[in-house]
């Protein structure tokens, strides 16, 4: 039976439905219709088509601005079988200027989406595009093509927008002809790609995504003056991905990534390049973590590549390099996420190239490591790391006409140290590190095969003490492993080797209270072999073991207190081979010893003291010429009360002449084939003596 | 028999609708420029309804309470069918009196088919030429017989497709014996709209159709009957309408169609490649086209 009641409530259900399915199509339709009327011209022509069925909805709307001598073609159908879904192509073709804003969109079936496409030329002689879409309630699907001649300006983008996550797409070239093939997919996730080259005056294309938690991923390059191709792509889905091909041949040239994530972690990389080429492989991806990538190759006047992340808690981590007037290949990386870390790979065969890595933690510690040549080649393997500490490496080879390679390490307490090696016309190999956090500490391991070459390491720590350490050759070969320690202490010390026409290694230490304690070892055209250290801390100390086999050779070691009081402490050879063991300290007062053995035309050691405030003064010494051996022993001490020095020698030679001196009296003995002797020099308050006894 | 009953025998539904799906198209055109603007929207689905019944009694008062309470006696009806563009409006309703009534409505629709939407402009022309095609064919047959004497009894219906309608209207008759038959028939619908970047120009719909309406009826009150064509831009072509007061027997068939011809003219191939293109017709084009012509 009838029932008006019910059956007009019936009838309102059925209105109430359609009017539901109306608003939620309508919600789509108005943010289409908004991009749409925001980019329009002012001449448009606005194209809609919807359908629906079972309260899902799938629409596309055209808009098109263009000349009259610019032609169109479009095609569209719905089909209703197995649901609402809409095919969708079209082509553009002619000249003169065009401006297409289309907008396609899909809802009702719990993933509501809409991609936006956007294509404008301005005076082309040439367009030509396509476009197809294929369009469901919940996924869609768009690709568009275009190609322009003789533009004054062409742009095409494509983005696409589902559930938050955002994707998209672009490229555009000022006074240059470009060609580029876009897609667009929303379903699940939205992934954005193209594919793009372009020749003339400029040209861009970037790639970016952003899910619904923020995470951001994008890709970008440009170039000015010249060609580029690039395939880009993003994909935006519970965290965001951006990757890039790039290549290029230009006057200026740039392709940089980046990502960030929802928790404040970034990552960037980035290339750029004047007068050549680009080539580069590029990555970033978002997520909890942060990650940026390259694969760089250049060969230009002037290129530059780096990578950078920090991370939520202030973490930070860079490296980077750059030539002039040549090629650089670098594969590199960053990464962000409670630590930061960087990493680099370096090729440059250039006039002028350089490559460093840095590392700065949220606590204030930072390292640091840096190569750099000129006219030549440099390979570099680098690091930087942050994150409670913060660390730094290094493996360079130089090969060049200058080069030079340090690393730092400074952390928050103020203690600092640095390890450094150079050349001049030649090659360097050198293993580098430095690291801080509550200490510093520098290292290097380095071969140098160069006409000049150097290599040294020092640290300060927070309380003032420093301690140093370094060698030096000019034509010929130098190894050393070398470190360098601050915090509390300052410390610093090397093993060398070196054969050169000249060399020389040297240590020595500070502490804050101007007690100063330095050992050195020096040769002419020989070899020089080292051990070496240096330490600071209430007090300064320096000590060397050191083997020299040269024309001429010298091993010093000096101690000097706060008071300006020292000891002194020495042994030479000419021609021959020169063993010692050194040892020197300061504190408050000077001691010295030594303990070595000279083999060659002449021979001579010494130690030393002086009082330089009280006037006392203590000597002893051995002189050996011809044929000389020289086997010494000695020692040196001064305080405040006295200075003395004493020693015991065998000597053989042509003349052995050995001396003891104090403040104002000496005694010296002239022998000749074989002497032993002991000698005692002093000066105190109650008096002073020197003599020489033959054992 | 009793004396306040209401006899309602046989109708009522005997209707079958099965694979119902709704399904909506729309389709617009705005000219950004002037603001001019085409709009079409439809909804259909694919169903089936059929429906037959009969109805014949006294239309008495009734006691509805022991103590004698008197209902006064009626009846009423009415009938809504619409698919796509297709509708069929009845309502009838009589006081006391003797009525008898027959009916059969047989209802199709289809709304499987892809709908199409193209547009093109030719390089070198203005003319933007941007058209629909839909295919949702719909079949409505209905038929109905009523003969009453009695107080009074109003009756009236109205059959429309598309932009047509038919329908009468029999008031205040105390006796009335009508027969009626309805066959109305959608097929496609293919929309044209011409335009350029500064107006529309033209906006066309076609939606193939035929529609017949028979009546034959004795009355005894007010008959009015009444019809409306349109051509395919929507306007007015046809209209009657007609009233009888008094006693009558009419008799009447309207017959309406609408057939979209589409129409191609193929352009001459040697105009432009013998006189060039500047000498073809414009309208021409959508058959030809410069890229099919020179760029292919």
């Amino acid at each position: 039976m009838f029932n008006y009641a019910r059956d007009k409530a019936l009838l309102e259900d059925r209105s109430i439905y359609w009017r539901e399915t109306i608003l939620s199509r309508s919600c789509l339709l108005m943010a289409a219709v908004i991009c749409i009327l925001i980019l329009q011209g002012a001449t448009a022509i606005n194209i809609h088509f919807s359908a629906s069925s079972g309260g899902q909805t799938v629409g596309v709307v055209d808009s098109y601005d263009i000349d009259d001598s610019v032609g169109v073609r479009g095609k569209a159908s719905a089909s209703f079988g197995g649901g609402v879904s809409i095919d969708e192509s079209n082509s553009l073709w002619g000249s003169g200027s065009a401006i297409i804003n289309q907008a396609f969109y899909g809802s009702g079936g719990g993933a509501d989406y809409v991609i936006y496409r956007a294509l404008s030329t301005l005076d082309a002689s040439k367009i030509a595009a396509s476009g197809s879409s294929s369009l469901t309630p919940t996924a869609g699907k768009v690709s568009s093509t275009l190609s322009t001649t003789g533009s004054l300006e062409t742009a095409s983008e494509l983005w696409g927008v589902q559930g938050g996550d955002i994707a998209g797409v672009g490229s555009g070239a000022f006074l240059a002809d470009i060609s580029t093939s876009q897609s667009v997919a929303t379903g699940g996730s939205v992934a954005a790609s193209q594919k793009m080259s372009a020749d003339g005056l400029m040209a861009w294309a970037y790639a970016e995504a952003v899910d619904a938690n923020w995470n951001y991923a994008g890709t970008y390059a440009g170039m000015v003056d010249g060609n580029l191709a690039t395939v880009q792509g993003a994909q935006a889905g519970n965290s965001a991905t951006a990757g890039q091909t790039t290549e290029m041949e230009a006057e200026w040239g740039y392709a940089g990534s980046g990502a960030s994530d929802a928790d404040g972690n970034y990552a960037g990389t980035y290339a750029w390049m004047e007068d050549g080429n680009l080539a580069t492989v590029q990555r970033a991806q978002a997520g909890n973590s942060a990650t940026a990538g390259q694969t760089t190759e250049m060969e230009a006047e002037w290129g530059y590549a780096g990578s950078g992340a920090s991370d939520a808690d202030g973490n930070y981590a860079g490296t980077y390099a750059g030539m002039v007037d040549g090629n650089l290949a670098t594969v590199q990386g960053a990464e962000a996420g409670n630590s930061a870390t960087a990493g680099q790979i370096t090729e440059i065969e250039a006039e002028y190239g350089w490559a460093s890595s840095y590392a700065w933690d949220a606590d204030g510690n930072y390292a640091g490591t840096y190569a750099g040549m000129e006219d030549g080649n440099l390979a570099t393997v680098q690091g930087a790391q942050a994150g409670n500490s913060a660390t730094a490496g290094q493996t360079t080879e130089i090969e060049a006409e200058w080069g030079y390679a340090g690393s730092g390490a400074f952390d928050a307490d103020g203690n600092y140290a640095v390890t450094y090696a150079g050349m001049v016309d030649g090659n360097l190999a050198t293993v580098q590190g430095a690291q801080a956090g509550n200490s510093a500490t520098a290292g290097q391991i380095t071969e140098i095969e160069a006409e000049w070459g150097y290599a040294g390491s020092w640290a300060f720590d927070a309380d003032g003490n420093y301690a140093e350490t370094y060698a030096g050759m000019v034509d010929g070969n130098l190894a050393t492993v070398q470190g360098a320690q601050a915090g509390n202490s300052a410390t610093a010390g090397q093993i060398t080797e070196i054969e050169a026409e000249y060399g020389w290694a040297g240590s020595e230490a500070w502490d804050n209270d101007r007690n100063y304690a330095g050992t050195y070892a020096e040769i002419v055209d020989g070899t020089l072999f080292t051990l070496q250290g240096a330490e600071a801390e209430d007090g300064a100390r320096a000590a060397q073991l050191t083997f020299a086999d040269a024309w001429w050779a010298e091993a010093g070691s000096y101690a000097e207190d706060d008071e300006g009081s020292y000891v002194n402490i020495y042994a030479e050879v000419l021609n021959g081979t020169l063993i010692t063991l050194q040892v020197v300290e300061a504190v408050n007062s000077a001691e010295g010893f030594q303990e070595t053995e000279i083999k060659g035309d002449f021979a001579y050691a010494f130690c030393e003291a002086n009082n330089t405030v009280e006037g006392y003064y203590a000597y002893v010494d051995n002189y050996v010429v011809v044929d000389a051996y020289l086997a010494f022993r000695g020692e040196a001490a001064v305080d405040g009360d006295e200075a003395w020095a004493h020693q015991i020698s065998y000597a053989e030679g042509l003349l052995i002449w050995p001396w003891a001196n104090s403040t104002t009296q000496g005694d010296e003995r002239i022998e000749a084939g074989t002497f032993r002797s002991e000698s005692f020099a002093w000066t105190n308050s109650t008096g002073e003596g020197a003599i020489i006894t033959e054992l | 028999m009793e004396v306040y009953r209401i006899a309602v025998t046989g109708l009522l539904l005997l209707g079958l609708i099965s694979s119902a799906c709704a399904a909506s198209y729309t389709f617009g055109v705005d000219n950004v420029t002037d603001g001019s603007s085409f709009w079409i929207s439809r909804q259909s689905g694919t169903m089936k309804l059929d429906l037959s019944g009969s109805v014949e009694g006294d239309v008495v008062p009734i006691a509805v309470t022991p103590a004698g309470r008197v209902l006064s006696p009626f009846i009423s009806g009415f009938a809504d069918l619409a698919a796509n563009d297709v509708r069929l409006r009845e309502r009838t309703a009589a006081l006391q009196g003797t009525y008898s009534s027959e009916g059969v409505i047989s209802l199709r629709s289809e709304a499987e088919a892809d709908v199409n939407r193209t547009y093109f402009k030719p390089a070198g022309s203005e003319i933007w030429t941007i058209t629909l095609e839909e295919n949702w064919p719909v079949t409505l047959n209905a038929s109905r017989t009523v003969d009453y004497i009695g107080k009074m009894i109003n009756d009236r219906d109205c059959a429309g497709n598309s932009g047509d309608a038919v329908g009468a209207s029999f008031l205040y008759n105390t006796e009335l014996s009508r027969e009626r038959n309805v066959a109305l028939r959608l097929d496609r619908l293919n929309a044209t709209v011409i335009a350029t970047n500064e107006t529309i120009l033209r906006a066309d719909v076609f939606p193939t159709r035929s529609s017949v309406y028979e009546t034959r009826s004795r009355s005894t009150g007010i008959a009015d009957l009444r019809y409306r064509q349109t051509d395919f831009r929507g306007d007015l072509i046809n209209l009657g309408e007609e009233r009888y007061s008094g006693i009558y027997e009419i008799t009447r068939k309207v017959e309406m169609v609408l057939v979209e011809t589409r129409e191609k003219k193929e352009t001459d191939w040697l105009a432009c490649c013998v006189g060039g293109y500047d000498d073809i017709d414009l309208c021409q084009l959508a058959s030809w086209g410069e890229e099919g012509v020179f760029d292919r």
